[in-house]
């Protein structure tokens, strides 16, 4: 009896403990770099399809501004190309606020995408519930879900061998480098479907006779500062990045994604913050900021009237170096072209200067390329229907598809065919003046469009990686760095602490 | 008739008839005792909600993923003892329990002992050092955290004495913070338990000792703790599932991920279940429930002796 007692005392006390806390966010985690694949290697075996398409699926997303409508449009588009097929599809985040300030004469419109941290993990804990459970949606958006720790425990489809076995599935027909890029622990376990990237512009004017850049160059921040470094006499800065900001972005956040992996290797799960070359990567930020390389950054953080009075001051400083996106490549072909272009994405900042230059797509420190993407999609591995939903994986790859109107605007198809047709309606559908929409290219046009194609090839070419990012690592970092910026805490402290958390993160 | 006496005849009356028709067919009466159908609904409850679901999910532990997962043998144990994290975590709680748990009893003690010699504000003294245990953990946890934050009134008081600031929670000195609060939060219980063990001891063994001439150090050792020996059982029983539960409070201040000298295996597991890790997660609670099992084993063993 004692013996029992004493059992159900240890089984009480243990399930009591179990039900305690619950809480904490599940980190998505992973590689970077070139995720050619090693290691231990989830299932990745051979499948075959029967070419049998029916039934329903449903796939979910927690991003509803970038996916519903796009998603909504496939399933209508889907069901009717495979009658007797239903899809539904589930969204979650709040739609972003729209706000609207004016100050003088100009009006700032800012669409403001809340990182609603709370609803965030409330999705992702519904998402393991169901997935725990054996249940779940058929298809998963990969947009704030873990993949790694998905991959590890086998909840996702190896898409890989689909792309094997299905005959109407040309790898050719896609940029390949962006679907070897995706690559992880011997799969693809995500099918990005569009991809974007960044990279530098340098001001030719301040680099006169400047050699070695171009749309097949790469370089990191730390590069870019070394090069300019030596021509900087205090009346440009040498970057329009600001020393740090609570958000992504900034200086630091610049150099610590170039970074990440030297700090954090996912694949053996061991940190190295505490080497000392984290905490002169904290000092250096400080001391570009000191030294007046790079301006300030702007503590008001959504403020419209604070950063468009910040939009103002960069707008009259010159830089030698600007990080740039893919989003407005476009303009540095265009604007010797007689063109006047309407996108709001190309005023401010964000605008291509006069003398801007492409220097070349942004490296990371370990000389990789990365891509981000803005909608990537995995099969749930309890998936009853896992056929349909490859062909519906299949279907958004389509042409029709990447040309859809609610796909991102900002980002590349990864459909190769898809990709040139939508470069040229984006500059057809940009171009603001009266009377020049729908008309066909003059001859400027057409040239500024080749080159512009050109380069984004030449510039895409050289993507080679993914940045599998780690919410949990990257939330232990922001908390701590933000004590070094406000002076709490020594750089050498912050890097211990974080060693130690970091550490016993990738242990467990 | 209440209901309650109702049950208790209805129940009476099936065990006479049971008794009856097994005599009449030469089996021995069934003995259960009218206490065993009380003891049903909690049992039954306690299967439903403890066992099963423990044993459901043992089967994880034997698995190589959640889902679809395949039969792995001892695998996950083997893993399970050259994890790091989960060698931290079992350190930690191990230490934690061996610092915090016998001061927290001597504690305990003394201060049962001295609230016991009192004649007047006895009872205040109880009623002070029991508040801590009815404050909710949520509404208690601002309060240490602003206590001991690096920007924290600790710091600030050290400042101006100046005192370099220490980082109380994100160095090894978070393990005294911990112990801390746990004793802060358990004194008074364990203090109660101490005070109805010492209001049975009857008070002529301590009168005749004095006649004796024994000094209070000698009632202390040869009277007051032997006659405690049951109490100290059960206080040590309490206490040690108490030291589970201070991780509540841990866990609000310092998060899923905190300094590792106060990463314990609550961390552990509940992280596992964050990141699906079921395998993991139920690998180390099988693990935990044999500890447990052994140990109060062994303590329960400890009380009967101490009880002869």
């Amino acid at each position: 009896m004692k013996k029992i007692m004493a059992f159900v005392l240890a089984l009480t006390l243990t399930a009591s403990l179990a039900a305690c806390g619950g809480g904490g966010a599940v980190g998505d985690e992973g590689g970077q770099g070139d995720n050619s694949g090693s290691g231990n290697e989830p299932s990745a075996a051979g499948i075959s399809l029967s070419g049998e398409i029916g039934g329903e699926i449903t796939i979910s997303a927690y991003d509803t501004m970038r996916s519903k409508a796009f998603l909504e449009d496939a399933a209508q588009l889907f069901e009717e190309k495979y009658p007797g097929t239903k899809v539904n599809v589930e969204t979650f985040s709040a739609m972003p606020e729209i706000k609207t300030s004016e100050q003088g004469d100009k009006m700032m419109v800012m669409v403001e995408m809340k990182d609603d941290t709370q609803s965030r993990q409330d999705y992702i804990k519904k998402m393991n519930t169901a997935l725990m459970s054996g249940g779940g949606a058929d298809i998963l958006a990969m947009d704030v879900l873990p993949i790694q720790k998905y991959v590890e425990g086998g909840q996702l489809e190896n898409l890989g061998a689909y792309m094997d076995a299905d005959p109407d599935f040309g790898r050719a027909d896609y940029l390949e480098n962006i679907l070897d890029a995706s690559r992880y622990k011997g799969g693809t376990w995500i099918l990005p479907l569009d991809y974007t990237f960044n990279y530098y512009a340098y001001d030719r004017a301040l680099l006169p006779g400047a050699s070695g850049f171009g749309t097949d160059s790469a370089f990191t921040v730390g590069q870019l500062m070394d090069i300019a470094e030596d021509s900087f006499d205090g009346s440009s800065k040498l970057f329009n990045i600001s020393d740090y900001t609570k958000r992504s972005g900034g200086m630091w956040g610049n150099l610590l994604a170039e970074n990440y992996t030297s700090f954090v290797d996912l694949e053996n799960k061991t940190a190295s913050f505490d080497d000392g070359s984290f905490a002169a990567l904290l000092e250096s930020v400080k001391e570009y900021s000191e030294r007046g390389y790079i301006p300030k950054g702007a503590t008001g953080g959504g403020d419209a009237g604070a950063m468009m009075q910040r939009a103002g001051e960069e707008a009259t400083d010159r830089f030698f170096f600007k990080p740039k996106n893919v989003i407005n490549l476009l303009s540095i072909f265009t604007r010797d072209s007689g063109m006047k272009m309407a996108f709001m994405a190309e005023g401010g900042t964000m605008a291509i200067g006069d003398d801007d230059e492409i220097a070349g797509i942004a490296a990371n420190a370990d000389g990789s390329v990365p891509f981000t993407y803005s909608q990537a999609y995995g099969i749930n591995a309890s998936s009853q229907n896992k056929e349909t939903a490859w062909a519906f994986l299949r279907f958004l790859l389509s042409e029709e598809m990447q040309l859809n109107t609610n796909m991102e605007i900002t980002a590349l198809p990864l459909n190769n065919a898809a990709r040139e047709k939508k470069m040229e309606a984006t500059l057809t559908s940009r171009m603001g003046e009266a009377g020049q929409q729908g008309q066909p290219l003059n001859e400027a046009q057409t040239e500024a469009i080749a080159k512009y194609n050109e380069a984004v090839k030449q510039l895409s070419g050289q993507i080679n990686a993914y940045v599998f990012e780690d919410t949990i690592i990257n939330d232990m970092i922001s908390a701590e760095v933000a004590y070094f910026f406000d002076g709490t805490k020594t750089a050498g402290e912050v890097a211990g602490v974080l060693q130690n958390k970091v550490g016993l993160y990738l242990s467990e | 008739m209440s209901i309650i006496e109702k049950i208790i005849s209805l129940g009476k009356s099936i065990l006479a008839r049971r008794a009856g028709d097994g005599a009449a067919r030469g089996l021995k009466p069934l003995r259960v005792h009218a206490g065993a159908l009380f003891l049903l609904p909690g049992l039954i409850g306690f299967i439903i909600f403890y066992i099963w679901p423990f044993f459901i999910s043992l089967g994880y532990a034997f698995l190589d993923k959640p889902v679809n997962g395949s039969f792995v043998g001892l695998k996950n144990f083997l893993d399970l003892f050259a994890n790091k994290a989960y060698l931290k975590g079992l350190m930690n709680t191990l230490r934690f329990i061996g610092i915090s748990v016998p001061l927290n009893m001597a504690l305990s003690l003394g201060i049962a002992m001295l609230i016991n010699k009192l004649r007047r504000l006895g009872e205040l003294f109880s009623l002070i050092f029991l508040i801590p245990l009815v404050i909710p953990s949520g509404s208690m946890v601002s309060f240490w955290k602003s206590l001991f934050a690096y920007d924290g009134a600790l710091n600030g008081l050290l400042n101006t004495f100046g005192i370099a600031k220490i980082n109380w929670l994100d160095s090894s000195l978070a393990l005294f913070v911990m112990v801390l609060i746990f004793v802060w939060k358990n004194l008074g219980y364990n203090m109660v338990l101490y005070l109805a063990g010492l209001g049975n001891i009857p008070k002529d063994y301590y009168e005749a000792a004095s006649v004796d001439g024994a000094k209070p150090w000698q009632a202390f050792r040869h009277i007051t703790l032997p006659h405690l020996a049951p109490t100290s059982v059960l206080v040590l029983i309490m206490s040690i599932i108490n030291s589970f539960k201070v991780f509540k409070e841990i866990y609000l201040i310092t998060g899923s991920y905190p300094h590792d000298s106060i990463y314990t295996l609550q961390h552990f597991m509940n992280n596992m279940f964050s990141s699906l890790n079921y395998p993991k997660l139920t690998t180390a609670t099988t693990v935990l429930v044999v500890i447990i099992a052994l140990f109060t084993q062994t303590l329960l063993r400890l009380e009967r002796k101490a009880a002869e």
